[in-house]
């Protein structure tokens, strides 16, 4: 018997909110992927949903970099916002972010987790209601148990689709049409300003939506997981914009060197006057001391 | 059989107690979590994300197997905990600043301002702490800093404040002056020529090249020897004297080397009791590589392992904590960053990372920073005052003690710039100069570190580091903006043609006081010597054992000469031997004796 519980279109509310089935409608063959549902398999395949997964987590990371580095790129130009100099997107700055959001990151799943859990299953009933077509009903059916699979901690989860569910579920809440449009990421949907009242949501809003979305969080870890939301929207503002800026787009792991001008060393004029425009061991920059003074007394 | 000293933490501090105690001829294990670079012209690059992204960089806080992740610690606001793990800490990206302290902030003080300052003071004089400041400046050594372009404009600011110039080491009034720097100074061709990447530059150039990379790692001069580079991080002043003290031809003949541990994360301490009191007696490690545990008991403990990992370890370790206030009174000189965008070249990427400063007894000071790009971008998100033009974050009531968004120091309101504005301040990085806001922060107890209760990693329980935002105290809040408001006129004064504040929250860098020492058993984890109140035979020897936020003052210096009293204590109280500092006379770290014990050793 089909799950009616409120519960159950919290979390199908979450998954389109969230930009999951615009994904998965966009990405694959949904009778395919309910095939096997269909022909009695317990659980939906986690294989299948993972390209899913990672195009909505590198759609919405898209949505990012062009929001703090704008560029001539698509993202740039879909929010409004954009430039003919080249912009985060050109500096790799997307690439950057996902490995070091699921590489190397330290955030511990499980708070970040319950975040996604909670938001998944306490949705406001407040919100807009989602009505969708039976077939695409199914599909979020099915989407919604490999989900609960993955929030169970059955499976390893990149911390990019959580930071991606996130921005996504706080675009709809800035524009409910985003979930639908360009893109596969509700974020990259925004418009600049839009863009910027997300952020204002996870940044002045932290504690209210670690509170409201679950009241079976506890203390302290309610003031963990609101600490969380802060600290993670700062960072991915810092990160995007020193990834952008970085030589990372042109390292060269094997030797150390970059293999060309980094994109951001060119839009910031670093090193336009050094030999080769690369780092020096020295500068010819020394112009004394203040006051004649080479020794302080005591 | 117990050596005589176990030294957890190769950073600041803990090199300085290592050092000393070798010196003296005890047996001195020094252990330190992160690597030990042995090489740092191949182990280091010029390049930002290769050092200094905070997971994947080799100055991160985490393993020395970069390909693992970085040590995590819950940071429950909107923050930056900027740390790093390796022989020398966090010396290692440091700028060398090393300003002795506001003498406001030590007991006894009696000038006209004394009621300006923290009322946590330290627990003795400032007069008595000279002789070991003395004693750090001439071993690392300290000295003025050069002049750069960057430097010429901000001083020309500076002295449009009204205050004057600064030739002393001891601050005593509003004023101005060049860093006095853990920096050797240029000489020969050093910063009078532009020398190409992999290019020589000693031996015809010595000290400091201005070659822009304090924070990633100093290799200058390229091809000078391991205890002559510019930068007088530990790793190239105190380890290499630590290393070869006693060696043939040594520079402390009658010394015992020290045995550095690298790689050893400390998990433990273990206590005794002795003669009905709780006494340190053995340290536990964990092989960051293998895993492998290791247990070593010691006559004397000292920990240095940092302002955020002391508390977590002692705290793992089930150490007492009777008064409350083990991880308590952290201070971070509740930064602010104001950034000044010129017509004319200021050359902000070249030279060394702070060469100029304002102090402001009893407010706390300013420092001119330069940055490469990438770390400039992330100056220019860093902040909790929104997005300029957006949305303000309530900066004004939480932040600013409701003085106003808007002040003629500045430019528009506090905040990140946005987009194409955030690209146009960066289009040139060598027009910028950056102020950074030191302020004379209070000890206060919701400030803090404890155990987080999310997660654990292979050592144990992680540190949580909170600082409320809009619990500052109003004394602390008044500080930052008046220092904030001298900072923007300093730019002004300088030419700036625009000037931006980004209202930060805290950059947690400059870290002070968590097992603070003070004048109150009520308020503080160690008495006057650096021992615990709690523990007999466990001192602190870092910054957390500082007292307060040292009026604002760049801490390192201080840490170390407090660290060269604490070993001056322990050989007293717990060895029977005599203080060394009044009647010697210290050996500069670069002396050639050192270089060549060095050699010897392979280094």
């Amino acid at each position: 018997m089909a799950d009616v519980t409120p519960q159950r279109y919290g979390r199908r509310a979450f998954l389109v909110r969230t930009g999951v089935i615009g994904a998965a409608v966009a990405l694959v063959d949904v009778p395919g992927l309910l095939e096997p549902t269909r022909a009695g398999a317990a659980a939906p395949s986690l294989t299948l949903l993972d390209p899913i997964f990672d195009a909505l987590a590198t759609d919405t990371i898209n949505g990012l970099v062009a929001f703090v580095v704008p560029g001539p790129d698509a993202y740039s130009v879909a929010q409004g916002m954009h430039d003919t100099a080249p912009g985060g997107l050109d500096a790799d700055g997307t690439a950057f972010m996902l490995n070091a959001l699921d590489n190397f990151y330290p955030v511990p799943q499980e708070p970040l987790l319950m975040l996604v859990q909670a938001l998944t299953t306490g949705i406001n009933a407040n919100l807009p209601s989602v009505h969708l077509p039976p077939l695409l009903d199914d599909l979020a059916d099915e989407l919604d148990k490999a989900l609960q699979v993955v929030l169970a901690g059955e499976t390893s989860v990149p911390l990019s689709l959580l930071v991606a569910l996130l921005l996504n579920f706080a675009a709809t809440l800035v524009d409910p049409t985003a979930v639908h449009g360009d893109f596969l990421s509700p974020f990259s949907r925004l418009s600049f300003t839009e863009k910027t009242k997300a952020f204002q949501l996870l940044e002045t809003d932290a504690a209210n939506i670690a509170a409201a979305i679950d009241g079976n969080l506890t203390e302290p870890v309610r003031d963990s997981i609101s600490g969380l939301i802060e600290f993670l929207a700062g960072s991915l503002l810092e990160f995007a914009a020193f990834g952008s800026f970085s030589e990372f787009g042109k390292f060269d792991a094997t030797t150390r060197t970059v293999t060309a001008t980094p994109v951001g060393w060119t839009l910031s004029n670093y090193l336009a006057l050094a030999p080769n425009n690369r780092p020096v061991e020295g500068w010819d920059e020394f112009k004394g001391y203040l006051g004649g003074e080479t020794e302080a007394s005591e | 059989m117990a050596v005589d000293v176990i030294v957890v933490g190769a950073g600041g501090g803990g090199p300085v107690v290592a050092k000393e105690l070798a010196a003296q001829g005890l047996d001195v294990v020094l252990l330190e979590a992160g690597p030990f670079y042995k090489d740092p012209e191949t182990d280091w690059t010029h390049l930002e994300n290769d050092a200094n992204n905070p997971l994947t960089g080799y100055f991160r806080f985490g393993p020395a197997d970069r390909t693992q992740p970085a040590w995590y610690r819950e940071t429950p606001q909107n923050s930056f905990l900027w740390q790093l793990s390796g022989v020398g800490g966090t010396t290692l990206h440091y700028y060398g600043n090393c300003p002795r302290a506001m003498p406001g902030v030590f007991m006894g003080y009696d000038g006209a301002d004394a009621s300006s300052y923290d009322s946590r003071v330290f627990p003795f004089t400032y007069d008595e702490l000279i002789p070991y400041y003395e004693w750090v400046e001439a071993t690392l050594p300290v000295q003025t800093a050069a002049e750069g372009t960057k430097e010429e404009v901000f001083f020309s600011g500076a002295a449009t404040l009204g205050i004057p110039h600064n030739t002393n080491k001891n601050v005593s009034q509003p004023s101005y002056r060049a860093q006095e720097n853990a920096i050797l100074q240029p000489g020969g061709t050093a910063a009078l020529t532009t020398v190409p990447l992999g290019q020589p530059v000693a031996p015809g150039g010595t000290g400091c090249t201005l070659c822009g990379y304090c924070f990633q790692g100093c290799k200058e001069p390229f091809g000078a020897p391991f205890n002559q580079k510019a930068k007088r991080t530990t790793l190239v002043s105190y380890v290499p004297m630590a290393l070869t003290a006693g060696l043939a031809g040594s520079w402390a003949p009658h010394g015992k080397a020290v045995t550095l541990i690298p790689n050893a994360f400390a998990t433990n301490v273990v206590t005794s009791t002795v003669n009905g009191s709780l006494r340190a007696a053995a340290v536990t490690w964990r092989d960051t590589a293998t895993g492998a545990s290791t247990t070593e008991e010691a006559k004397v403990v000292v920990l240095a392992g940092g302002t955020t990992e002391n508390p977590r370890l002692w705290l793992n370790s089930g150490l007492p904590n009777p008064n409350g206030w083990v991880g308590r009174g952290y201070t971070d000189h509740y930064f602010d960053f104001m950034i000044g965008v010129f017509k004319d070249d200021t050359f902000s990427s070249r030279g060394v990372g702070s060469s100029a400063r304002v102090d402001w007894p009893g407010h706390g000071g300013l420092e001119q920073v330069g940055l490469p790009p990438a770390l400039q971008a992330f100056a220019l998100m860093f902040s909790n005052g929104g997005m300029q033009g957006y949305y303000d974050n309530g900066a004004n009531a939480t932040d600013l003690g409701g003085q106003g968004l808007t002040d003629p120091a500045w430019d528009g309101v506090p905040g990140r710039p946005m987009g194409l504005a955030m690209k146009t301040i960066l289009a040139n990085i060598d027009k910028l100069v950056n102020v950074l806001v030191l302020t004379d922060d209070d000890v206060e107890p919701q400030n803090r570190v404890s155990l987080s209760a999310l997660n654990a990693d292979d050592n144990g329980p992680v540190a949580k580091v909170e600082f409320p935002r809009g619990s500052r105290s109003a004394r602390t809040i008044a500080n930052r903006e008046f220092m904030a408001r001298r900072a923007g006129e300093l730019l002004r004064g300088a030419g700036a043609q625009e000037v931006i504040r980004m209202d930060w929250p805290p950059l947690i860098l400059h870290v002070q006081s968590t097992m603070r020492m003070g004048t109150s058993d009520a308020d503080s984890v160690l008495d006057e010597n650096a021992q615990s109140r709690f523990v007999d035979g466990l001192y602190i020897a870092d910054n957390s054992a500082l007292a307060n936020a040292l009026g604002g003052s760049n801490p390192t210096v201080t840490c170390q000469a407090l660290a060269t009293r604490t070993a001056e204590k322990i050989l007293v109280n717990e060895f029977g031997g005599a203080p060394f500092v009044a009647s010697g006379s210290p050996t500069v770290s670069t002396d050639p004796s050192v270089t060549s014990a060095l050699s010897s050793i392979g280094l």
